[in-house]
């Protein structure tokens, strides 16, 4: 039996200005490293109006802030859908010298 | 080595100086991203998946014992503590903030150094040999060829926005160790008709989603014509090379839509025109930069060549393995070149830690006169060792987990940093790389084997040369999911080849052990310990390899 393609939703993500970092629009409309705050939209429409107000005026904070469709989960919570986006997410699957500096 | 004069040194602080107020601007708002974006690419830097990344131009792979301690520096105080040696012979940072980037810039220039044209559509780093000055079979040392011809590129007015990235190597030896046949212009130093020594000239190689092998369009070009000429390649380039398409927009491209015959002809007819101008390289000009890289003072030794046959057979098995995989004889008497394996299998492939780039600036100082250099193959080389320092500075290499004895060995693989950290990459490659290091350990093994490259890549862009490993991995993305393209009978040499695909992708956790399958019916079909995985491929061909890999499918 084929396996039925879960629905759906969209996030906003893009570059921290200042660090190059990954960054995520959370409900309360603020940048955040952790993407598992990010906001779900229901439609792509919805998030790329977001992501427009985001590139016209955000760029002190965040760059190139971008829709990604990621896929929702029974339990309410999502998962990326590509390779990219979860190494993005997560960091290097690889060894790094040293954590944050900070 | 090459030494600032006031003007380069004035050139790279005025530079910095000037990205600091880029950086000030875009950091207030003042600028956004899409203005940013080419003024921190003519800097040299990316933003990747975590972070920023700078690149540092590493002029053909040589650096002093000076700028390897300030790489230190920079490292432990402005990155994650490490830095990693790319396939150009530059380096690279992961992990820097904007805001310090400037800084770091005006550090890298009160060492002679800077990031300029290391990215965006200009011409790059021109790398070379790294035993350039010292093999035994070089005809002439290509090093002030490739200052004369960083000189000429830098900030050069009409070549600041060409269709594409271009990339040049020169080579002066038998062997190519700087893969000249894959890059836009490949410059080989030969000898004329009367035993004077000039340039071959070759055009339109490249990898990437196009991989083609560079064309010879002047067999023969005398020494004082080498600008000029180069002058004309690029202009005829700049020119008629594709801006409609950016996948398209490679010299390759357009040498093989004309031809090499015409593309020659048009540059021999632009040539016409300013091969007597001030291009020309008078021999005063030439003499001038090539005393920067006048031999070192070494000592007066005898012959060693005996001595090294004894050391490659110590009763020290490692040192041994050591001497006979990472030590090349040296032109003079007495002392050798080392190659200083960045390929342990507990780090991703050319990494150098801060710690680590600090204890080899010091070993610089005291077993090579102060300079290393840097190779294509992320390895670094000591190129002046007394051979009878080479113990002792085993001991100590070993002591900083460089003493890997893997030179152009299985394990010495080349890798791009793949989807770990590359906004470009399908897939990753350093989590491939490491396992290849850290399954085939058994060293007799790796010896048995003999020289066989693997050289991997986590997208066509083929940052890590897959197109020309004798066996080539290139990872791709297949609905979300990582796979791996495994191909065969690659080579950089002069005989350079583009290697085969042989067939399905395999999944990740699968990818390896098809290696495995590979290097095992390598040995059990190869004609004697003598005949290397390429030769065995060129003889046999692709269908051994699929049969055990693919069945009859």
């Amino acid at each position: 039996m084929a396996t039925a393609k879960r629905p759906s939703g969209y996030l906003l993500t893009g570059n921290f200005t200042e660090t190059g970092g990954p960054a995520y629009r959370d409900p309360n409309d603020r940048w955040v490293r952790d993407a598992f705050s990010a906001a779900l939209f229901p439609t792509e429409a919805d998030a790329k109006a977001v992501a427009d107000r985001a590139r016209a005026s955000e760029q002190r904070v965040v760059s190139d802030p971008y829709v990604c469709e990621v896929a929702l989960t029974e339990a309410g919570g999502f998962e990326f859908k590509s390779a990219r986006e979860r190494i993005r997410a997560g960091g290097p699957t690889t060894p790094v010298r040293r954590p944050d500096r900070s | 080595m090459y030494q600032y004069d006031q003007y380069d040194q004035r050139a790279v602080a005025e530079r910095a100086a000037q990205f600091l107020g880029q950086v000030e601007r875009r950091l207030s708002g003042e600028i956004l991203e899409d203005e940013f974006k080419p003024l921190r690419l003519q800097n040299g830097l990316y933003m990747q998946l975590h972070g920023y990344m700078l690149r540092v131009a590493i002029p053909y792979g040589l650096l002093s014992s000076k700028q390897i301690r300030k790489f230190a520096h920079i490292a432990r105080k402005f990155d994650k503590g490490y830095g990693h040696l790319t396939t150009r012979q530059n380096l690279q940072y992961n992990w820097l903030k904007l805001q310090d980037v400037p800084e770091v810039l005006r550090e890298l220039a009160s060492v002679e150094m800077h990031a300029v044209q290391t990215s965006g559509n200009c011409i790059r780093n021109t790398t070379s040999d790294q035993f350039a000055g010292v093999a035994r079979d070089e005809i002439e040392d290509p090093r002030p060829y490739a200052e004369l011809i960083r000189q000429w590129s830098t900030f050069h007015p009409e070549f600041a926005f060409l269709p594409r990235k271009f990339k040049i190597a020169i080579a002066g030896t038998d062997s190519d160790r700087a893969a000249i046949y894959l890059h836009d212009i490949g410059v080989r130093i030969v000898r004329g008709p009367s035993g004077e020594t000039g340039f071959q000239m070759l055009v339109g190689g490249g990898m990437g989603r196009t991989p083609l092998i560079a064309k010879s369009i002047r067999e023969f070009l005398p020494k004082q014509h080498l600008l000029s000429y180069l002058e004309s390649i690029l202009r005829v380039y700049n020119m008629h090379g594709r801006r409609d398409n950016k996948f398209k927009a490679r010299i390759k491209i357009l040498v093989d839509a004309l031809g090499a015959e015409e593309f020659g002809r048009q540059v021999e007819a632009e040539w016409a025109l300013i091969k007597d101008s001030a291009l020309q390289l008078t021999d005063a000009e030439v003499q001038r930069v090539a005393k920067y890289f006048a031999p070192q003072p070494y000592a007066k030794l005898p012959e060693s060549d005996a001595k090294l046959d004894a050391l490659a057979l110590s009763s020290n098995r490692d040192f041994g393995r050591w001497v006979r995989n990472n030590v090349t004889r040296h032109r003079q008497p007495g002392y050798c070149a080392v190659t200083i394996s960045v390929k342990n299998p507990k780090v991703p492939p050319g990494d150098l830690s801060d710690t680590q780039l600090d204890a080899l600036a010091d070993l610089a100082d005291r077993y090579s006169f102060g300079e290393a250099r840097v190779t294509h193959r992320q390895n670094l080389v000591f190129a002046d060792v007394r051979v009878d320092a080479l113990e002792a500075l085993f001991k100590d290499l070993a002591a900083l987990d460089l003493g890997v004895a893997n030179s152009e060995k299985l394990t010495d693989v080349i890798c791009c940093p793949g989807l770990d950290y590359c906004d470009l990459a399908n897939a990753r490659s350093i989590p491939i790389a490491l396992e290849i290091m850290q399954r085939f350990t058994d060293v007799d093994y790796l010896e048995d084997l003999g020289d066989v490259s693997i050289k991997m890549s986590g997208c066509i862009n083929a940052c890590g040369h897959h197109h020309v490993g004798n066996i080539g991995i290139l990872g791709i993305d297949k609905q979300g999911e990582e796979f791996y393209q495994l191909m065969l009978g690659g080579s950089a040499d002069y005989d350079a080849s583009i290697g085969a695909v042989l067939g399905k992708a395999f999944p990740k956790d699968k990818i390896v052990e098809a290696v495995a399958t590979v290097l095992d019916t390598y040995l059990k079909i190869r004609d004697s310990a003598d005949e290397t995985f390429l030769m065995t491929y060129r003889r046999l061909g692709a269908e051994p390899f699929k049969k055990v890999l693919y069945g009859d499918n």
